[in-house]
């Protein structure tokens, strides 16, 4: 086969799988305001560890994210979102913070005292 | 750096990525022609005369460098004067524009990093004073250390970019890193002359083996040709630490996109204490794997005596410069564009004074590009799935003109599967995360 054909045949590949995913959609979720209610996570910190409810939080552009934090010492939660999400945690339990994202993008939340990552968030 | 990461490539498109990949290797394999068809000596057409003629000018040629020095000098000005925080433009000049951005630079105009190279630019001027010829050294550079010095020097790099977030982000971790790396090129290249550049300068190093990759290129003799990027690629002379070179450069992007998955980061919690050293060991192993998989695969052809053998990595490293580069592409495209306008932005105000300069860009938003998470994704395979092919073809034609003609199809597979290997990977952790 020459160069030619090849490269041919890669981009007809290529091609066809463009298509084929352009199948599976991409609706725009800024453009409908029907995002359900807000997406809930529970986060426990105890003795120097946090736990979240999930590892991978899944939400939409603009959709509200529902923090229930209990700890047991005062921390700050970061999520290095543009502008940047800055939650102070305080000692007690059922404490509920409530932010929202506008760029989709994988971010991350992090404990700002335990210096670890607590979960990520894809915003899609 | 802040900002958002890529979400993770739907899990279909990593499947048709990798299938197509399969294919095309298969099929490459089973149909391509039998007897090599890349000269990258002798092949291309040459530049349109006024074209030509303009890109050799001394005129040109005298204001690119210019600019490429002052933006130096202006980064260095940040550097050096500028307050440590995270929004002094060094960070962004060095880990964005430059790391990043040398690799459009290269596929776009080929060599021009060579020209600019501010280091090649110092040490001509500190020659100059002495009175020394620049390209004389002390020793000639031995032809056996290749491209090590650049695949030590590039480890250096990934280890600043990769390894500890608190070294990656403190203006003083960056400023010595590049000191003591300039001192230490500037002193190789007083003991073996400017061409010691061309092996140890990473930023160089890296941009030349890209560019081996633009349709532009000059030909040993001299004429600026425009020819199809795979004659360019045939171009590359097989040297000892190509395929070191290569190995860092692919082995710490996977690395990097490993480092992000869920599981590591939990992992990564337990072991907050030593996260330096461990992060270290697992970068080095990424590179070291990279290296020692392609050597194997090499090696593992029939039909050749034992010394030939030996050369052979090096003779198909050129073939993972394509990977290479659709991997880079997949991964930092969306972070170059972002990062890339934030820092423009910032270059305005390098010492933090409030400075407008750059104050019209404002009204773009850097992160558009991250809401369009489908467009992206399919970018993000096809630029693998690309890479891998030119790099399947480049390999396959090396092979035909290497080995003899009863094992030329038989001894590619190892390699072949090889770069399956490396393409699946790579899908898997962009579709992971």
């Amino acid at each position: 086969m020459r160069p030619g054909r090849m490269l041919a045949l890669a981009g007809a590949l290529a091609g066809c799988a463009l298509s084929l995913t352009a199948c599976s959609g991409d609706s725009d979720p800024a453009d409908d305001e029907q995002s359900s209610g807000p997406v809930k996570v529970e986060i426990t910190e105890e003795g120097g560890e946090v736990t979240a409810s999930q590892d991978v939080v899944e939400a939409e552009r603009g959709q509200d994210i529902e923090l229930v934090v209990s700890s047991d010492a005062a921390d700050e939660f970061h999520v290095h979102s543009d502008p940047e999400q800055e939650l102070a945690i305080e000692e007690g339990d059922d404490q509920t913070f409530t932010f929202s994202i506008d760029t989709a993008g994988e971010y991350e939340m992090e404990s700002h005292e335990l210096e670890v990552t607590i979960l990520k968030l894809q915003i899609s | 750096m802040g900002g958002p990461g890529d979400l993770p490539i739907p899990a279909a498109y990593a499947f048709i990525g990798a299938a197509s990949a399969l294919l095309i290797s298969f099929a490459v394999l089973a149909f391509a022609w039998r007897t090599s068809r890349f000269d990258g000596a002798r092949s291309g057409r040459p530049l349109p005369r006024p074209l030509a003629r303009l890109v050799d000018s001394p005129v040109t040629r005298a204001v690119l460098v210019v600019l490429a020095l002052a933006f130096t000098a202006w980064v260095a000005a940040a550097a050096v004067f500028g307050p440590d925080i995270l929004v002094n433009p060094t960070f962004g000049s060095v880990y964005v524009l430059l790391w990043v951005g040398l690799v459009p630079a290269a596929l776009l105009f080929g060599r021009v990093y060579r020209l600019c190279n501010p280091l090649r630019w110092l040490h001509r001027g500190i020659s100059r004073l002495a009175g020394i010829d620049p390209h004389q050294g002390l020793f000639a550079y031995p032809r056996r250390l290749g491209y090590w010095p650049a695949a030590f020097f590039l480890f250096c790099f990934v280890w600043l970019e990769l390894v500890d977030p608190q070294v990656t982000t403190s203006l003083s971790a960056v400023r010595l890193w590049f000191a003591i790396v300039s001192v230490l090129l500037l002193l190789g290249a007083a003991v073996f002359g400017d061409t010691w550049f061309e092996y140890a300068d990473p930023f160089e190093a890296y941009s030349t083996l890209v560019a081996h990759l633009s349709p532009f290129a000059r030909r040993d003799d001299g004429v600026l040709v425009v020819r199809n990027p795979l004659e360019n690629l045939d171009s590359l002379e097989p040297r000892p630490g190509l395929v070191g070179a290569l190995g860092v450069l692919l082995g710490s992007t996977a690395f990097e996109s490993f480092q992000s998955s869920v599981r590591w980061l939990r992992f990564a919690q337990d072991i907050a204490d030593h996260q330096t050293l461990i992060n270290t060991f697992v970068l080095a192993g990424f590179c070291v794997a990279v290296m020692l998989t392609f050597a194997a695969a090499s090696v593992a052809t029939g039909g050749i005596g034992h010394l030939h053998r030996r050369r052979l990595p090096n003779q198909l490293a050129h073939c993972v410069v394509p990977i290479v580069v659709g991997y880079i592409v997949a991964h930092y495209l969306s972070y170059f564009v972002a990062m890339g306008t934030q820092t423009v932005q910032q270059l305005g105000d390098p010492l933090s004074r409030g400075w407008q300069t750059t104050a019209w860009l404002s009204g773009i938003d850097k992160y558009e590009i991250y809401n369009h998470p489908t467009a992206l994704a399919v970018t993000k395979v096809v630029a693998i799935v690309v890479g891998h092919v030119l790099g399947v073809i480049a390999a396959h034609d090396r092979a035909v003109r290497l080995l003899p003609k009863r094992h030329a199809l038989v001894g590619q597979l190892p390699m072949l599967l090889l770069m399956v290997g490396y393409t699946l990977t790579g899908l898997f952790l962009l579709f992971s995360s």
